[in-house]
């Protein structure tokens, strides 16, 4: 396996392109924009891309392609990826190896969703559709009625019961991550809201208010990865992509508990060793928190502190600016939002620029380490159906 | 919320959630039972029931009926739900006594939202779950507390 290097990053604004709140626009354009900037910063021509790697869960099929022709981007290998709020990291990392392997030289890896388009093309029952397979499709969720922020609000409540991690310290990981968004220009939501207004918000499932809940969003985000050679040819700061892990969830997850995630935990072990740094090493994190459970919890996964000290993480600010390590510094899923199949690339996204210090305002000084945690969908144990930990560094 | 009594056998507008999934009572005195599947080999349980071991390379399988109680590990309240679900609702994570690793996620009934508690004893009965869009009753299990003496 050889060394596979980010030589490019693109990405549109997050938001709802459905004429209220951006113009509308379709998911082909979107995918299109973030790739077309991707491109332009690697400083690549278009050509030269041998492979194409997409990330989408809800669009007609051959979205990659359709997204790529106005780029004048046909003949070579294209794949598209469904692996739910964790496709994007998914057709990374099958990009990944075909890199390191020695497959091809160069790919492009994008990710787009846009439900606005959804909505406007197929009616609201097109979301309803996906949302609710009829009986017997899916069986916890037939049973619970509800999926997403129901199990995350189990998970809360586990950890609560078991730490003693309180209903403010959940809140408090919504108000970092929307000042993060505040600073970040392509985020959906541009607003701080303090902890009164995070917990005040309409209850949604015990102990997450809406607040906690990430929004449905529209978006795309691409990146150019490619050999040590080629990047050599592009840039003097290439960012390398130092380990990818994917896993579905083990079986019976925690084994009896829901205060943490198995699958984060064994893909995170993994990564760090395979790049060689630990958690202590890490400047920026960009972790999957469409439920501010899930980010609180990562702290454990991922190791940045002990077991049950999630709820002490926060209360020290040792996940913010000043801290420990930045946790979300793009404003995560709860502040720039979640367009399900871009979301894993646009982490990715965020650590390149992180790492080449272009994040302006909400820059983390001297970033040389980052880690994503991507995951979608549900499997074993309800813990996700599918798991990434990608690092990169400088 | 929602009928206590359990269900006997499926009637007409009546449709499982699931084949294979639970027992009916045989008599008003009767429990139901969730099926869980067995490995002969390491003994570990699993619901719904699985053809191949998920913990040990076992492939020898039996069906096993569990034993009517467990015991609320987590919980929250569902105050919005797909189309056909009576709310708000409580849905909990239950744990049984057979196998401390074994999760059941259900919904509690027979119970008040502000009289529900982790740790809470609790006994599986068979009950219409939800609507399906063509007005169908899905039946399956859910479970209840269990009341003091029983």
């Amino acid at each position: 396996m050889r060394d596979v290097f980010i030589i490019g990053a693109g990405m549109t604004r997050f938001g709802l392109y459905d004429d209220r709140h951006l113009p509308a626009r379709s998911v082909h354009e979107l995918g299109t924009e973030a790739c077309v900037k991707a491109i332009k910063y690697a400083g690549i021509n278009h050509r030269k891309i041998e492979s194409a790697f997409c990330g989408n869960v809800a669009s007609p099929p051959s979205c990659g392609q359709m997204i790529l022709s106005p780029c004048g981007i046909a003949g070579i290998p294209t794949f598209n990826h469904e692996n739910a709020c964790a496709s994007g990291s998914s057709a990374l990392k099958d990009a990944y190896e075909a890199i390191a392997g020695g497959i091809y030289e160069t790919a492009i890896v994008f990710g787009a969703e846009c439900w606005s388009f959804l909505v406007k093309s197929a009616g609201p029952m097109a979301l309803a559709g996906l949302a609710a397979p009829p009986p017997g499709t899916n069986l916890n969720q037939d049973i619970a009625g509800a999926f997403g922020p129901a199990l995350l609000a189990l998970v809360g409540k586990a950890h609560m019961d078991e730490y003693g991690t309180t209903i403010e310290q959940f809140a408090k990981i919504a108000v970092k991550n929307k000042r993060n968004a505040a600073k970040n220009p392509n985020a959906q939501f541009q607003k701080e809201v303090t902890i009164e207004e995070v917990l005040n918000s309409k209850m949604i499932c015990d102990p997450l208010t809406k607040l906690q809940c990430c929004p449905q969003t529209d978006g795309a985000a691409a990146i150019i990865i490619c050999s040590a050679e080629v990047a050599r040819q592009y840039t003097t700061k290439p960012v390398k992509l130092a380990a990818i892990t994917e896993l579905s969830a083990p079986y019976k997850g925690m084994g009896g508990s829901l205060s943490g995630f198995k699958c984060f935990e064994d893909a995170a072990k993994t990564s760090y060793e395979l790049a060689g740094v630990g958690p202590m090493d890490l400047d920026a994190v960009e972790v999957h928190d469409d439920f501010t459970s899930i980010e609180l919890v990562a702290y454990e996964d991922l190791g940045l502190c002990a077991r049950g000290d999630g709820g002490r993480f926060v209360d020290e600010g040792l996940a913010d600016y000043g801290g420990q390590v930045v946790v979300s510094p793009s404003g995560g899923l709860l502040g720039k939002g979640h367009p399900m199949g871009a979301t894993g690339v646009a982490q990715i996204v965020e650590l390149f620029w992180q790492l080449r210090g272009e994040c302006g305002a909400r820059q983390v000084e001297g970033a040389r380490v980052g880690l994503a945690h991507n995951g979608g969908g549900i499997g074993e144990g309800f813990e996700p159906g599918a798991t990434t930990i990608t690092i990169v560094n400088t | 919320m929602g009928s206590l009594l359990n269900k006997m056998k499926l009637e007409e507008g009546e449709i499982l959630i699931r084949e294979g999934l639970f027992t009916f009572p045989s008599s008003l005195d009767d429990k139901p039972h969730i099926i869980a599947s067995k490995c002969k080999k390491c003994g570990d349980l699993s619901v719904p029931s699985k053809v191949f071991c998920g913990k040990c390379d076992g492939t020898d399988m039996e069906e096993t009926l569990l034993s009517n109680r467990g015991r609320i590990y987590a919980f929250t309240i569902v105050r919005k739900a797909l189309p056909g679900y009576e709310l708000p609702s409580i849905l909990a994570m239950v744990k049984v006594p057979e196998d401390d690793s074994l999760m059941i996620i259900s919904q509690i009934r027979g119970c008040e939202i502000e009289d529900v508690k982790t740790g809470m004893e609790v006994e599986t009965i068979v009950t219409e779950l939800y609507t399906t869009l063509g007005g169908k009753k899905v039946i399956g299990y859910a479970f209840k507390p269990v009341k003091e003496g029983e």
